[in-house]
């Protein structure tokens, strides 16, 4: 009877099945309670007048209009998923709101860059990038389940819960963090997957650990958060310049009062679950480090113009945005309340993505005349060059050799 | 019985009684709001009580333990489970005792020494503690506890890999014998 049981309760798609499941599930967990010493023979019994019971209910269910509402009991069974809502528990595996912040530093990145915009590339980049960061944020929320279960921010993660199980989050990390690596190898560019791959091992495998043995570990995902970026940059023309570096250490600032903020509030859960934070062992140098770094992002917009990033309106329209965040990172250093740490990680979640689309209105060249130029070249030539100019820049891409055609 | 059949028998006649003298514009209306409400019903998923370990066919987890705030499992026993299903669930019932142990006496000390830290604060005078007071003890407890932190993450990591491969091994090998049933 069981056997049947256990066949019902692995199609999570149908909501009928799942209710059916779910009441026979209660029934024979009475059973189960009521007779715990005794074998499941008895069971055999109970389940002759329960097959009408799931059905009379499915009946009333098509005929009526029944409200169902699904109550959880304390003890729940361990991978347990809520009606078919898989894709939403892996999107809370992968911290579904940061990766998504992520991916648009690297569409910044990608559109920041001087060559030209192709489609495909972009989104595989981006796609590759948003991989990659689910399977580093599944992986560091398989290597924390003790620490999450003793903060009140992290409670209620999903293996924390036992709504997934180890091996499931893990095993997503691994398709993940390879079919991102390869969407960005393949698809991109090697120095974009080796940025990638570099960025996964300097989350996983150091910044997590390291945030237990003491409090460099914000710098390092300092520059966690700075890579993105570069890999777009990185996607779009191949190398990394001075532009490249201004709008990585814009990001590697903004990450200061972000996350100085958001742990101020959080110190007596971080203290008791062993996390070394600035904001537990050294409150004045976490004030300060907020409102150096705030200054210093002020400082890197004004020099962006100078880098050929933007034109020189961009430095004129940071001004109130960067001058605001200043402000209120000086308010934190000097109140250094729980209201005004608030304030400044909320105003940090919208400034940056601010930050991002000042950059794309203020961009330097929006066209290249590199390509036209080639393009007068070549007319010159056989029929033959011209025609492999379109299809040889995504041939490129995928073949590991350089298509050339024609001696120039 | 006879008692509290009369009265029952009354009540049934007073409840239908607008059925016997109601004109059909009521009784239309009537079943109408009763299609029109939709009626409750509350399944439940899980259990209230800790199950025993031979009486279910997956694995439970429970509420937080309010000391160590860490959800106790409860690994169900199979009849027929292989040697690696076996080893695998008892170094996990071995892990999460563990685990708990370790948890529910560090958060002891924890509450302890806060507790002493405030009240030795208050015997010196000061009725308020700031937060930025706080971050005094709360940076002594770290240190305090450095070395006990570091051998419980190495520890911690190395027993969460050993799960993760037995889990994947048992996985595997359940998926063999799923294929050769099959065939």
């Amino acid at each position: 009877m069981f056997r049947a049981y256990y066949k019902i309760s692995s199609i999570e798609c149908l909501s009928t099945h799942i209710l059916s499941a779910q009441v026979q599930f209660f029934r024979f967990s009475t059973i189960a309670r009521s007779s715990a010493s005794t074998k499941l023979q008895d069971a055999r019994n109970v389940p002759s007048s329960n097959n009408s019971g799931p059905s009379s209910i499915l009946n009333q269910q098509k005929s009526e209009n029944v409200k169902i509402s699904v109550e959880k009991c304390p003890w729940m069974p361990s991978p347990y998923v809520d009606d078919g809502k898989v894709f939403s528990k892996y999107k809370k595996l992968s911290k579904f709101r940061l990766t998504s912040l992520v991916v648009i530093t690297t569409m910044g990145g990608y559109a920041m860059a001087p060559a030209a915009f192709d489609l495909t590339t972009f989104a595989m980049c981006t796609l590759g990038t948003g991989l990659v960061s689910a399977a580093a944020n599944a992986i560091n929320q398989y290597h924390e389940v003790p620490f999450d279960s003793q903060m009140s921010r992290t409670k209620n993660r999903v293996l924390v819960t036992g709504q997934i199980t180890p091996l499931k989050a893990v095993g997503f990390a691994v398709v993940s963090a390879t079919s991102g690596l390869c969407l960005l190898y393949f698809g991109v560019n090697g120095l974009t997957a080796a940025l990638g791959a570099g960025n996964l091992f300097l989350y996983t495998s150091i910044y997590t650990p390291m945030k237990r043995m003491s409090i460099a570990n914000t710098w390092i995902g300092s520059i966690v958060g700075a890579i993105p970026p570069l890999m777009g940059w990185a996607g779009c023309t191949g190398t990394l310049d001075a532009g490249a570096m201004i709008l990585a250490g814009i990001l590697y600032a903004w990450q200061f009062p972000h996350f100085n903020a958001l742990s101020w509030n959080l110190r007596p859960d971080y203290s008791r679950a062993g996390y070394r934070m600035m904001a537990v062992t050294n409150p004045g140098l976490c004030r300060r480090t907020a409102l150096r770094y705030a200054f210093a992002i002020c400082g890197l917009s004004m020099v962006a113009p100078l880098a050929d990033v933007t034109n020189y309106w961009f430095a004129l329209e940071t001004l109130p945005l960067n001058a605001y965040f200043c402000y209120l990172a000086y308010e934190f250093k000097s109140k250094s309340d729980s209201g005004s740490s608030r304030k400044l990680f909320r105003f940090s979640l919208i400034h940056l993505p601010a930050l991002m689309l000042l950059f794309l209105a203020n961009k330097k060249n929006w066209y290249f005349k590199d390509n036209v130029e080639e393009k007068h070249v070549k007319s010159d030539d056989s029929y033959v060059s011209r025609l492999t100019t379109s299809p040889s820049g995504s041939l490129e891409n995928v073949l590991p050799l350089k298509v050339t055609v024609g001696s120039s | 019985m006879n008692k509290t059949l009369r009265p029952r028998i009354l009540i049934n006649c007073l409840k239908h009684w607008s059925r016997c003298y109601g004109t059909e514009q009521t009784q239309a209306k009537a079943t109408a709001q009763a299609q029109a409400r939709p009626k409750k019903r509350s399944v439940y998923v899980g259990l209230t009580q800790p199950p025993d370990a031979q009486s279910v066919k997956t694995d439970y987890i429970g509420p937080p333990d309010p000391k160590s705030n860490l959800r106790p499992y409860v690994r169900h026993y199979d009849e027929n489970e292989t040697e690696l299903a076996n080893k695998l669930r008892l170094l996990r019932i071995e892990v999460e005792k563990w685990n708990m142990d370790f948890w529910t006496k560090h958060n002891q000390r924890f509450y302890e020494e806060k507790a002493d830290f405030i009240r030795l604060h208050k015997l010196s005078g000061n009725d308020e503690l700031s937060a930025d007071q706080m971050s005094v003890f709360y940076k002594s407890f770290l240190d305090k506890n450095r070395r006990i932190h570091m051998m419980y993450n190495i520890s911690w990591y190395i027993k969460n890999f050993d799960m993760l491969t037995l889990a994947f091994a048992v996985e595997v090998q359940q998926l063999f014998n799923r294929i050769r049933k099959r065939t």
